[in-house]
C-alpha cells in the first residue's frame, strides 16, 4: 500500500523536473521541455529521477503533469513544502523485511511485487 | 504368475466406485439459488470408494510382494499406505509442495483419509492451490485447479482457504490476506488443525515478508491458531533482535518438519522495537524536515502514529513556516499560505487514516491525542461508518429481492463489514460500539436466518450469529436472547 504523503515525497514536481524548490518559473518551463525531449530521444539519464526514498521512473506524463502542477501557485507552495528535503536519499529505513519468509515455509513466492 | 485375485477385486471395486464417483458437473436440476441445492452431500462425493479401492490394491499388493520374497516392494507399498492413511497434508506440505506436483497433491488429498466429507473437494483444491503458490503464476494450471472446486457446494472454511490460496497463486496478495483472515470467523469444530494451521503460516509468512513483526507475533498468537513448531519458530523470530531476526535455514526445516522446540528462546520476552518515527528521524533535522522523514517510515502500532501526528501537528501550528509561505506567495506571485496549509492538513489526515488502515490491528490508546490524530480518528470513523451502511443496503436489497448472489460474495460482503465494524470499535468508545451494532445487528441477523433457511449456508451464517451474539452481549442489546438462540443452531 502506498501511503498519500509518501506518493507525495515520491512523485513531487520538484524532484521530477530535477530543479529546486526556489526555481523560476521559466526554468521550470525549459527543465520540462528538455527532458520531454530526451524521454522522447530516450536517453537513458532521463528516465529516473532522484527522491529521498530513492530512484523513481520518469515518465512523460508525469513530467507534464508536474508542469501543470507547478503552474498554480496555491499547489507549488505545498510541493515546496513537501519538497523540503534533499532529493539524495538522506535517511533509509532499515529493511526489516523477511522477503523470503513465505518460500522458506512453502508459502511462495517471495513478495517483491504486490497486487 | 498373474495374481488374478488381487485383479479381480481391482475390478468389483472399480465398478463399484463408478457408481459413486463424484461428478464434476452441476446437478441438473434448476434452482432459484445455486447454493442452495437441497440435494445431500452424494454418497460418492468425497472419493471413499477410490480410497478404498486404493487402499485394498495397497494392502493386497503388499500382502503379495511379501508372500513373493519382494520385501522392498511391499514396504514402499506399506509405507504409501500408511501415510495416505495417516496424514495426507503432511505428505503434502512435506513432498508435493516443495516438488510443486498440484495434480499429484490434489488427487493425494482426495483419496487421503484426514478430511472431513463435506471439507473433502475444498481441501484437494487447497493442496493444489498450495502448490501452485510456489510456482509464480502459471495460469493453465491455475484455471484446472480452479475448475476442480465445487461450485454449487455449502461453503465451508475449506472453500475459503481454497479461494485464497488460489488468489496468492494469482499474486492477488491482499485478497488472499482477507479470505485467509476470514477462516478464523468460521466455528472451531469446521475449521480443522491443518487448514488452520496453513492459514495462520501463510498470515505470519507474509507478514513477516513485509516486514511487520507485530503481525507477526498477532498471528503466531492467535487464539485460533494451532501450537505448532512454524508459528512457535516464527513468533520467537519477532522477538529477537533486528539484525538477528531471520532464522537459520536449518531451523526453518527442522520447525517444517514438525520436530518440536522449547516454545520461545526469548528468555526474557522482550519485544524488541522495529523501526518508528522517533528512532529514524536524523537528530540534525527538525521541523518540516523531521515529519517528513518521519512520514518515509513505516509505522506498526498506536503508539508510533501517535509520534508521527505529534510530528506534524507541530508542523502545523509553527509560525516561522507560515511567514516562510507568505514570503514564498509573494515570490511566486500567488498562493494563499492558509489554503496550503489546510492542503497540507488534508494530505497528512489522509495519510495517518491509510496507515490505520494498513495495520493489522489498530487501537486508540485513552494516551492524549493530538488534534490531528483526532480529525484523521473522525475522519476514518465516519468514512467506515458509511462503507458499514452502504454494505448492510446492499445486503438487504439481496435478501429482500432474492437476488443471487455467490455465497463466497455474500462472504467477501460480510467480512468486509466484520472488518470495518471491528475497526470503528478498535478506535473508538463504547458509545461507537453501540451505534455500530444499532446498525448491523438486526439486519445481519436476518440476513443470516436468511442463509439459514433457504440458502442453508449453516457454516456462514452460524459465523455471522456468533459475531452477533458476542456484540449483543457487550452493548447489553435486548436482541441478545434471540441471537444466542440463533448461535446454538451451530454450522
Amino acid at each position: 500500500m502506498e501511503f498519500p504523503l509518501v506518493k507525495a515525497i515520491s512523485q513531487n514536481p520538484f524532484y521530477v523536473l530535477g530543479v529546486g524548490a526556489e526555481s523560476s518559473r521559466q526554468d521550470i518551463e525549459r527543465e520540462g521541455q528538455k527532458l520531454l525531449s530526451m524521454l522522447a530521444l530516450d536517453i537513458a539519464e532521463s528516465r529516473t529521477y532522484a527522491t529521498p526514498l530513492g530512484d523513481q521512473p520518469r515518465t512523460p506524463e508525469l513530467v507534464r503533469s508536474s508542469m501543470a502542477e507547478l503552474r498554480n501557485p496555491s499547489r507549488r507552495l505545498l510541493h515546496e513544502i513537501l519538497a523540503t528535503l534533499p532529493s539524495s536519499l538522506i535517511s533509509p529505513e532499515q529493511d526489516e523485511r523477511w522477503r523470503k519468509a513465505p518460500s522458506a515455509f512453502g508459502y511462495g513466492p517471495d513478495r517483491d511485487r504486490e497486487t | 504368475m498373474i495374481p488374478i485375485g488381487p485383479l479381480a477385486a481391482v475390478v468389483y471395486a472399480l465398478i463399484r466406485a463408478a457408481a459413486n464417483l463424484e461428478t464434476t458437473k452441476k446437478p441438473a436440476s434448476k434452482t432459484v439459488i445455486p447454493s442452495a441445492v437441497k440435494a445431500k452431500p452424494n454418497p460418492g462425493s468425497d472419493s471413499p470408494a477410490v480410497r478404498q479401492i486404493l487402499l485394498l490394491s495397497l494392502l493386497i499388493g503388499t500382502l503379495y510382494a511379501f508372500s513373493h520374497q519382494r520385501p522392498w516392494l511391499g514396504l514402499t507399498l506399506l509405507s504409501i499406505g500408511i501415510l495416505l492413511l495417516i496424514n495426507p497434508w503432511w505428505t503434502t506440505r512435506n513432498v508435493f509442495v516443495p516438488l510443486r506436483l498440484h495434480r499429484a497433491a490434489f488427487h493425494w488429498v482426495s483419496v487421503g483419509a484426514a478430511s472431513s466429507k463435506p471439507d473433502k473437494p475444498n481441501d484437494s483444491v487447497l493442496a493444489a492451490a498450495w502448490c501452485l503458490s510456489r510456482k509464480g503464476s502459471p495460469s493453465s494450471a491455475i484455471a484446472w485447479t480452479e475448475t476442480r472446486l465445487p461450485k454449487w457446494r455449502k461453503l465451508r472454511a475449506s472453500t475459503v482457504a481454497a479461494h485464497a490460496m488460489l488468489a496468492a497463486a494469482r499474486g492477488h496478495f491482499n485478497e488472499a490476506r482477507v479470505l485467509f483472515r476470514s477462516v478464523a470467523l468460521f466455528h472451531p469444530t469446521i475449521v480443522s488443525k491443518d487448514i488452520a494451521r496453513i492459514c495462520f503460516e501463510w498470515l505470519a509468512t507474509d507478514s513477516a515478508a513485509r516486514g511487520d513483526w507485530i503481525a507477526v507475533q498477532h498471528f503466531c498468537k492467535h487464539h485460533r491458531a494451532p501450537r505448532v513448531p512454524t508459528l512457535i519458530l516464527l513468533n520467537d523470530a519477532a522477538k529477537r533482535p533486528r539484525k538477528f531476526r531471520v532464522p537459520a535455514a536449518i531451523e526453518v526445516w527442522v520447525a517444517r518438519l514438525g520436530i518440536r522446540r522449547p516454545d520461545s528462546l526469548n528468555p526474557n520476552q522482550i519485544f524488541l522495537h522495529q523501526n518508528s518515527p522517533d528512532n529514524l528521524t536524523p537528530a540534525n533535522v527538525g521541523g518540516v524536515a523531521a515529519a517528513l522523514c518521519a512520514s518515509m517510515q513505516t509505522v506498526h502500532d498506536a503508539g508510533q502514529l501517535a509520534a508521527l501526528a505529534e510530528h506534524w501537528q507541530k508542523v502545523l501550528g509553527d509560525e516561522s513556516l507560515r511567514h516562510q509561505l507568505s514570503q514564498r506567495a509573494a515570490a511566486v506571485g500567488g498562493g494563499n499560505p492558509e489554503a496550503t496549509l489546510n492542503s497540507l492538513h488534508r494530505l497528512v489526515e489522509s495519510d495517518l487514516v491509510a496507515r490505520m488502515d494498513a495495520m493489522t490491528e489498530f487501537s486508540a490508546t485513552d494516551a492524549p491525542r493530538a488534534p490531528l490524530l483526532n480529525s484523521a480518528l473522525d475522519a476514518r470513523r465516519n468514512r467506515l461508518l458509511l462503507e458499514i451502511q452502504d454494505h448492510i443496503e446492499r445486503l438487504r436489497v439481496r435478501q429482500y429481492q432474492n437476488q443471487v448472489a455467490s455465497t463466497l460474495d455474500e462472504w467477501r460482503n460480510f467480512v468486509a463489514v466484520h472488518r470495518a465494524y471491528s475497526n470503528v470499535c478498535a478506535a473508538g468508545s463504547k458509545r461507537d460500539r453501540t451505534l455500530v451494532f444499532s446498525m448491523v445487528g438486526l439486519p445481519l441477523n436476518s440476513f443470516a436466518v436468511w442463509l439459514y433457511r433457504v440458502r442453508q449456508e449453516n457454516a456462514v451464517a452460524n459465523a455471522i450469529f456468533r459475531f452477533l451474539e458476542t456484540e449483543a452481549r457487550l452493548t447489553s442489546s435486548p436482541s441478545y436472547d434471540v441471537i444466542r438462540r440463533n448461535a446454538a443452531l451451530g454450522p
